[in-house]
């Protein structure tokens, strides 16, 4: 049933709460991915019969399994192997036909889904009772781009002069329509039930929290300057300056009409590099965290280390977030949380750059305190 | 860049103290939370006569760039268009010191300015 509602262009499916059970079971969510050293791509996969109500499900990822392929990994297909153990983990074994592709792992990234559920705010004023809107809100994508029917539906009960600028908000936090979807849900809303419930404003536009959005040309206008910051991370620039007006369009147009084909043919051009130097120049990336006022950090952090090692997400976090690692001796402060999964620490940082970025280029790397229970 | 070898630092007197200061030694105790930036006008903008400035690293491009607006006295309907290393429009919300970390060169950050869309 989730598969069938993908292939519907944005999802804007309606969806009843009763079935988004059946969506958390067929998004198994994939605990952590990708083993360090190359000695063998594990993947653990939790099983989400027992825990459908809260991190099983966080926001469908859909992702399948990681790491099937590190980079280090690529000439030499390995034998990996997934297993159960006594927590209810699933255990696979794969030999090298079988082996998911890393391919696999782009589509599950990008046809990542999360159910929401819009209602108006009780304070507009409306001609007659609002109901609530269901929505699949794909992770990758940007809130202002994919709610054209969440407006829709409003605008049917309310008067002209009552509608401004619609704006969104989540337990009293306004969403920041230029962060992509999905990490609006990690940072604010892992660990709470599904669908995620968006309260809808059409008045009172918080200036200080927002920036305005007047049309869809503003978001691509956002998304390219990303995708050109990006590139200017990891190869000066010079792979987006080669490419022509067309190509940039089709990035745009691949995330806007949710192509993923149109947007990886021009995409995987942005995740090449010179082979003897083994990933990007500096990794594109942005740490996000609830509890600071700052929006996000970013600095340069290049993939592999003096030595000619491969950095790791661990490494990275060391470096700029040196809380979020847990320590031996005391319990678990932080989730690191791509995607709505947690992946592995030891996972090479090139091979997350290119696999879990978003469509601009970021690994967008949201870190949230564990949850108390 | 050859471009980056202009840049006298020219005084600037009657700035009030909440906008970014005029850099002109930027002290030991001062390099922490400010960086140096450098403006440039892009094609019929007009030149800011002080281009060098030293900001806060936690402002935003946002601020900075109504702060242009102001000292450029544009119409409040003119737009602004700040851009890094000549090819991408920071985010409004972006804060300066990230540019400043991942785009800065020879201690400074370059940015250009133009009253409409100069870079993609």
């Amino acid at each position: 049933m989730w598969r069938a509602q993908r292939n519907d262009q944005h999802n804007s499916v309606k969806v009843a709460v009763t079935h988004i059970a059946t969506a958390e079971l067929a998004n198994a969510q994939v605990k952590s991915c990708c083993s360090g050293k190359g000695s063998r791509a594990r993947c653990v996969v939790s099983s989400p019969t027992r825990r459908a109500d809260n991190r099983a499900c966080s926001g469908g990822s859909g992702i399948r399994c990681l790491g099937a392929s590190a980079p280090f990994c690529r000439e030499r297909r390995r034998v990996g192997r997934w297993f159960v153990n006594r927590s209810h983990h699933l255990c696979v074994t794969w030999r090298q036909e079988r082996m998911a592709d890393d391919k696999d792992v782009l589509r599950d990234v990008w046809f990542g889904r999360i159910p929401a559920c819009f209602t108006l705010y009780q304070d507009e004023i409306t001609e007659r009772e609002a109901e609530p809107f269901y929505l699949l809100l794909p992770r990758v994508s940007y809130l202002t781009l994919v709610t054209d029917k969440v407006k829709k539906h409003f605008l049917k009960v309310m008067k002209a002069e009552d509608v401004e600028e619609m704006w969104f908000e989540y337990e009293g936090t306004p969403l920041k329509w230029h962060y992509p979807i999905g990490v609006l849900f990690d940072l604010h809303a892992s660990n709470t039930a599904l669908p995620w419930s968006v309260t809808v404003h059409f008045k009172n536009f918080p200036e200080r929290d927002l920036l305005h959005c007047p049309s869809n040309s503003v978001i691509e206008a956002h998304f390219m300057s990303s995708i050109k910051e990006a590139d200017a991370l990891k190869h000066k620039g010079q792979v987006i300056n080669d490419m022509q007006k067309k190509d940039h369009k089709q990035l745009w147009m691949g995330l806007q009409n949710d192509k993923f084909d149109q947007f990886w043919a021009m995409n995987r051009k942005l995740m090449e590099y010179p082979t003897e130097e083994g990933g990007f120049r500096y990794i594109p990336f942005r740490v996000y965290q609830t509890t600071s006022d700052r929006p996000f950090i970013q600095r340069l952090f290049r993939p592999m280390s003096q030595e000619g090692c491969h950095q790791t997400l661990g490494d990275l976090l060391k470096e700029v977030f040196p809380a979020a690692i847990p320590q031996d001796d005391e319990p678990k402060r932080y989730q690191v949380v791509i995607h709505g999964i947690e992946p592995m620490l030891e996972t090479p940082i090139q091979w997350l750059s290119e696999h879990l970025s978003h469509p601009d280029n970021f690994l967008h790397i949201s870190i949230i305190p564990s949850p108390s229970d | 860049m050859s471009e980056n070898a202009e840049s006298p630092t020219e005084q600037q007197k009657d700035e009030t103290s909440s906008q970014p200061c005029q850099s002109e030694d930027s002290g030991a105790s001062e390099e922490k939370k400010k960086i140096d930036i450098l403006l440039k006008a892009v094609g019929d903008t007009p030149i800011m006569k002080t281009k060098k400035w030293a900001v806060e690293r936690g402002r935003t491009v946002q601020s900075l760039s109504q702060f242009i607006s102001r000292f450029l006295k544009l119409e409040p309907s003119e737009q602004l268009f700040i851009y890094v290393n000549q090819s991408f429009a920071p985010s409004p919300d972006q804060e300066v010191g990230v540019l400043f970390e991942c785009f800065g060169s020879d201690g400074k950050l370059v940015l250009h300015y133009c009253k409409s869309q100069a870079w993609g």
